[in-house]
């Protein structure tokens, strides 16, 4: 496939992809008629798509894809979205934090680019496939975190709701942290044991489900891992924790906790 | 045995689709998924990412390029150790 010259290569991509005119079609199906290596090349990578395609509709959520959303998304001011890798410390004087929040929106405007953002956002991952992807690559957290005060305090500081487990419980065991797009740019994941069963919270302000609809999660019991998926809203977050278990571990078990109480 | 690595196992091909494609550049991606997920025209998707209908349809086949290189390379010679191990 790759012996092929760029230009047979396009209009591999281009008779692939549909894009074709009607003379350029005829005209590539000749070649393809002629040429055995061009056949052969046609046949593999074709076979190839077909399955690519259709896992890429398993996993990402048709729904999601929604023009009005992303441009809704695209004007969103990105301040309004919780930092993950920063805080101010506190001894900055107000000047100078406002000098650098300042700056800081330009770049984050000029770099990513609110326009990123909500395209991102409208082509969300299913839970299904975040679930999966996260067990797949090993469960580990991008930031660690094993206890109440350390849970309430991540939440507090991404989503201003301090939340934990009512209890330490023995048969629940708190990983950390990771991130994924499944509702919205910044929406956080709980990794999470119980037992040998991993769990994911997928957690997100429930204000960023508005006008897009919860996370699409209707291929979980499809797949052969037999998923279960149970929602909770409090104090205006969306929490979906997903896992093999047919009951919920931490969702049920949450409420407000101010760390180091 | 080539092209059915999803047939075999779909768990495990839809997973290294999923690492391939979040390994690509954000706006390749975007561009992917609109186009296969969404169904989009190049029109379409020119017009949620403020791309030329051009750069996007290029997003879209070196993207698919990509995936397909990484299916082959990682499924091929899973098969062909397999094969060699029986």
């Amino acid at each position: 496939m790759s012996n092929l010259e760029p230009q047979l290569l396009d209009a591999l991509d281009r008779y692939l992809d549909g894009v074709m005119s009607p003379a350029e079609q005829a005209a590539f199906e000749r070649e393809l008629r002629d040429s055995p290596e061009l056949r052969e090349a046609w046949e593999r990578s074709a076979r190839w798509q077909r399955d690519i395609d259709a896992s890429l509709r398993a996993q990402f959520s048709a729904a999601a894809l929604d023009l009005n959303a992303a441009k809704q998304l695209r004007t969103a001011s990105p301040v309004a979205a919780p930092n993950r890798t920063f805080r101010f410390p506190r001894w900055i004087p107000l000047a100078a934090a406002a000098v650098i929040g300042i700056v800081g929106i330009v770049i984050l405007y000029a770099v990513s680019g609110a326009r990123s953002g909500g395209v991102v956002a409208a082509v969300r991952p299913t839970l299904a496939a975040v679930y999966n992807a996260t067990v797949d690559a090993g469960f580990n957290p991008e930031e660690v975190c094993t206890t109440r005060d350390k849970f309430a305090d991540w939440l507090g500081t991404k989503f201003g709701v301090s939340l934990a487990p009512r209890e330490e419980r023995a048969d629940v065991t708190l990983v950390g942290w990771s991130y994924t797009t499944a509702i919205s740019p910044y929406t956080g994941v709980l990794l999470a044991k119980s037992g040998d069963a991993p769990i994911i919270v997928a957690l997100d302000l429930k204000v960023r489900e508005s006008g897009r609809g919860p996370p699409d999660f209707g291929d979980l019991v499809a797949r052969d891992k037999k998923l279960h998926v149970h929602k909770v809203v409090i104090n205006g977050l969306a929490l979906y924790e997903v896992s093999p278990l047919d009951r919920p571990r931490i969702v049920d078990q949450l409420e407000p906790h101010t760390p180091g109480q | 045995m080539t092209g059915d690595g999803r047939t075999a196992n779909p768990a495990i091909f839809d997973s290294s689709v999923y690492r391939a494609i979040m390994s690509l550049d954000e706006v390749s991606r975007v561009c992917l998924l609109l186009r296969t997920v969404g169904e989009m025209s190049y029109a379409q998707i020119a017009a949620i990412t403020d791309l030329n209908e051009n750069t996007a349809m290029s997003h879209v086949f070196r993207s698919r390029r990509i995936l397909r290189e990484r299916m082959a390379a990682h499924f091929d010679r899973t098969n062909s150790s397999e094969d060699g191990s029986r």
